[in-house]
């Protein structure tokens, strides 16, 4: 095609910018051009024609599909991912079998507790010489530092707050990160089974204050 | 024939609890500071409580306080061992419906462990209400029954407790409320009736200050 021809089939020229012997081409090209475009839409109601004609689903197909998972077929595997997957499967089954009895609101969890059922406790401890005070406690796997408590003025008392779930739990309070004692003030104590004695605290909701 | 995908086996291998990977990072601190031996002896510890169905993470935390607390690995061991039996000995004194949770099964070793018998833990547990703090009500079973009350004294407070409403901080209140009475001079057993009375009553179960009469 001549290149002016196809700057005016593209709307760049005109018919009168185009030199006279090509002006009766573009007339033709015209024509041919607007009949294309007249029969280049969809046929009316093509989608719903097609819809029609696709295979109706039926219960049975279901059926079928469900029947089709448990029949036996070949399964390709590639060898490396599956060994990753299979070794990832045993170790959750080596390390997880334990949590899976656990109830999760009494996780021994180091650091954190279930959100649910979280009651903010206060504990205090009256330690003048102390250089660090923390509470350690089943509701932080006995971590003897994730929880330390300050010491907001001078007068040797030590305060802090844990989020602890709702329930009986055991603590004890870790001075200078070695020495355990038992809180004075608790509401009750019970032997540790290693020549200590733990103090209980039971923690219902609403949550309450607690000093010692 | 067409290849499984290699992500979902592996979605499927790791649809684990997320709370298993927080015990299974305290297994992993507690055997890291064990002796090997000890610690292969604290695994198959564990691994037998499973079996027999019983809770795993008191065990677990019971090692960790152990090594927390410096303890010799063979009496952590012991500790681990004798809690198991305990929370067995739990487990068959509780209705096993509802299923009791760790820390239910917890509570009742330690009252059980503080001389409560397990017909009166069976008894409590009879009259459970759902909305109750079962441990709190355990453990005061276990104050009362330490304190000398005849266990029938002491589960009847409780009882009456029920019937005032489960109210939490109404129960703290009966341990402090029967050591006064006994400070003043009241046996055991008598303190214990005149606090069943007093929840009965509806009334403070905390008796008057000093100097403006006792109760009889």
């Amino acid at each position: 095609m001549h290149p002016e021809l196809q700057r005016h089939l593209d709307g760049e020229l005109s018919r009168d910018e185009l030199p006279p012997e090509l002006r009766a081409e573009a007339d033709v090209w015209r024509e041919l051009l607007a009949g294309v475009r007249m029969t280049a839409g969809a046929p009316t109601e093509l989608e719903h024609r097609v819809m029609l004609a696709l295979p109706h689903r039926t219960a049975a197909d279901w059926r079928d599909r469900l029947t089709a998972l448990w029949q036996p077929r070949a399964v390709r595997v590639r060898p490396l991912p599956a060994l990753l997957a299979a070794a990832a499967a045993a170790a959750a089954l080596v390390l997880g079998p334990a949590a899976w009895r656990a109830d999760p609101a009494d996780e021994p969890v180091a650091g954190g507790v279930a959100a649910a059922d979280v009651v903010y406790v206060q504990f205090v401890l009256s330690a003048p010489h102390a250089q660090s005070v923390a509470v350690a406690g089943d509701f932080n796997g006995w971590a003897p530092s994730t929880h330390p408590l300050v010491q907001t003025a001078a007068d040797g008392v030590w305060r802090g707050v844990v989020p602890i779930p709702a329930g009986v739990h055991k603590y004890m309070f870790v001075i200078d990160g070695a020495e355990w004692v038992t809180d004075p003030g608790a509401e009750r104590y019970i032997d540790d089974g290693f020549g200590m004695r733990n103090a209980l605290i039971s923690v219902t909701r609403p949550a309450r204050a607690r000093s010692s | 024939m067409r290849a499984l995908p290699t992500g979902l086996l592996l979605a499927l291998a790791l649809a684990i609890p997320a709370s298993a990977n927080a015990q299974a990072g305290a297994l992993e601190r507690a055997l890291a500071a064990l002796p090997a031996p000890a610690a292969e002896a604290l695994r198959d510890a564990l691994q037998q409580a499973a079996a027999r169905g019983l809770p795993t993470d008191p065990l677990l935390n019971k090692a960790l306080e152990g090594t927390a607390k410096g303890a010799p690995a063979e009496r952590i061991l012991l500790a681990v061992r004798e809690l198991a039996v305990e929370l067995e000995a739990a487990r068959d004194a509780l209705p096993a419906n509802p299923r009791p949770s760790s820390g239910e099964l917890t509570a009742t070793a330690d009252v059980m462990r503080r001389g409560v018998s397990p017909e009166a833990v069976r008894q409590l547990a009879r009259g459970r209400t759902a909305d109750e703090p079962f441990e709190l009500a355990l453990h005061t079973l276990g104050d009362l029954v330490e304190r000398g009350l005849p266990v029938e004294v002491a589960l009847e407070i409780l009882s009456t407790w029920r019937e005032d409403g489960v109210d939490a901080e109404r129960l703290r209140t009966i341990t402090p409320a029967v050591d006064r009475l006994t400070r003043a001079g009241m046996t055991p057993e008598r303190a214990g009736r005149e606090v069943a009375r007093d929840l009965g009553r509806g009334t403070p179960v905390t008796p008057p200050a000093a100097g403006r009469g006792r109760r009889n």
